[in-house]
């Protein structure tokens, strides 16, 4: 029998711990995956990534599949987001940017809440994973905030091609420009005034799978694809 | 008052029979944001060349500026080509904009309306971005090229904000302390109902401020080349 153990409180969950024991005694392996040590110095522990349920997303629907992977990041920004702001009693931000943040979380929430509405009966809830990410560092809250709002970039960039409503594809992009408004802050709270803001003069555009593979490493479900897109025309970064 | 001169977004443009004819629609919409390009790319490099305009400290964000800016003209530009168009040339800008900045001269000492002015022309990008991409949906090279540098306008506009000491984003239809003649870059960004969905109604308690500031809005060619008229000479 093998148990993985990936946080102290799951060591201490009743059903854990009989096994546990059992485990000892019958000489069983006891697997303590890496997310337990930094687990350890985290302030908080959602869940390890792919550790949950599959969740599947079918692109053999068509223009809906890309709102349900723009939602899954949605749910990943405004989650982060809002425990940032849970915390900044605790944290090293200034006044002034714990007022940007919390206007970048309101605009994920919005925006999370606009594709819910919009996919009503097949939108699908997330849960996000954080690794040990503690959200009181200011320097670890924004280099995780880079990345991410890089990714929202990248997959709302990546997805243009695909949308078959004209409609649809113009909604996203100007999702897109705010995400580019906040990833240009981002940049600057890290590197005030220098070319942080804008690191290229052309955003990346991704192929879902790329960025599947990348949001996976923050969600404790496992993403999956069905019928995903053969054919991905690069952006100008060619590197999707 | 001097005629007002408009853009045509529908410059003329050289068509050759055979592979490589865009559609007009697309090459209409590459036109139109290769006059924006203009605007933004003479702005910068303008404003970066003229002596003690540009405060040390902000030198290496309006280089970054005037650099990109300048690569999406070109890139803009070798599109055009591509779909073998002819690039329309570039106006004459008066950057007074009919006398909204009276003296304004790149000279020392004007930084502050270099800034209004990037603000102006940055915003107006997003937006006018926003408003050509469907036109360039059914060309996905032309498409991904204008979705790669959209999301680059949004990051130089947020910059340009806050270097002024704005927030990065725009709230309502504010164009804060600009004066009136931007009010046309600004109107429309108060839009709270995006698709079917009333956003104001839908934010989980954020506000409809956070609403309208969530989503930019696309303004349409006739718009952009309304606004683009004032800069003209």
């Amino acid at each position: 029998m093998r148990i993985e153990l990936g946080s102290l409180s799951e060591l201490y969950a009743v059903g854990t711990r009989r096994d546990f024991l059992r485990l000892v005694g019958l000489g069983g392996a006891l697997v303590l995956l890496p997310g337990l040590v930094s687990a350890c110095n985290s302030d908080d522990v959602t869940g390890l990534p792919g550790s949950g349920e599959p969740v599947v997303i079918d692109f053999s629907v068509g223009d809906v599949a890309f709102l349900q992977l723009a939602h899954v990041l949605e749910q990943l920004e405004a989650d982060f987001y809002g425990r940032v702001l849970a915390v900044f009693a605790q944290s090293n931000f200034t006044t002034n940017e714990q007022a940007l943040l919390t206007d970048i979380r309101n605009h994920e929430v919005v925006h999370r809440a606009f594709l819910e509405s919009t996919l009503a009966a097949v939108a699908f809830t997330v849960t996000p994973a954080y690794k040990g990410l503690t959200f009181t560092d200011r320097t670890a809250v924004l280099a995780f905030a880079k990345s991410v709002e890089d990714l929202g970039i990248a997959m709302y960039n990546g997805a243009a091609q695909y949308l078959v409503s004209t409609d649809t594809l113009t909604l996203l992009s100007k999702i897109a420009a705010v995400e580019g408004r906040h990833a240009s802050t981002i940049g600057d709270l890290i590197a005030a005034r220098t070319g942080s803001f804008a690191p290229l003069e052309t955003d990346n555009l991704y192929r879902p799978t790329k960025v599947a593979d990348a949001a996976q490493e923050n969600l404790v479900d496992k993403l999956g694809f069905a019928n995903a897109p053969q054919i991905f025309v690069q952006g100008p970064n060619g590197n999707g | 008052m001097a005629e007002r001169r408009h853009i045509d977004s529908a410059a003329p443009t050289a068509h050759a029979a055979g592979a490589g004819v865009g559609p007009t629609e697309v090459l209409d919409a590459l036109q139109l944001l290769l006059q924006v390009e203009y605007l933004q790319s003479t702005l910068f490099a303008t404003g970066t060349a003229a002596a003690d305009l540009v405060p040390t400290a902000d030198a290496p964000v309006f280089s970054t500026l005037a650099t990109q800016s300048q690569k999406h003209l070109v890139t803009i530009s070798a599109a055009i080509t591509e779909r073998t168009g002819t690039p329309a040339p570039s106006p004459t800008f008066d950057f007074t904009v009919e006398g909204a900045f009276p003296g304004f001269a790149f000279a020392a000492g004007q930084y502050a309306t270099l800034q209004m002015l990037a603000q102006v022309v940055e915003d107006l990008g997003v937006r006018a971005y926003l408003g050509q991409i469907a036109a360039l949906a059914t060309d996905k090279t032309a498409l991904n090229t204008a979705v790669a540098i959209l999301t680059v306008k949004g990051r130089h506009a947020a910059e340009v904000r806050r270097l002024r000491g704005a927030k990065g984003w725009i709230s309502g239809n504010s164009r804060g302390d600009l004066p009136a003649f931007a009010q046309a870059v600004y109107d429309g960004e108060d839009n709270t109902t995006q698709g079917s969905v009333n956003v104001a109604g839908a934010t989980g308690g954020v506000g409809d401020t956070s609403a309208t500031e969530a989503f930019d809005e696309p303004l349409t060619a006739a718009q952009v080349g309304a606004i683009l008229a004032l800069f003209v000479a």
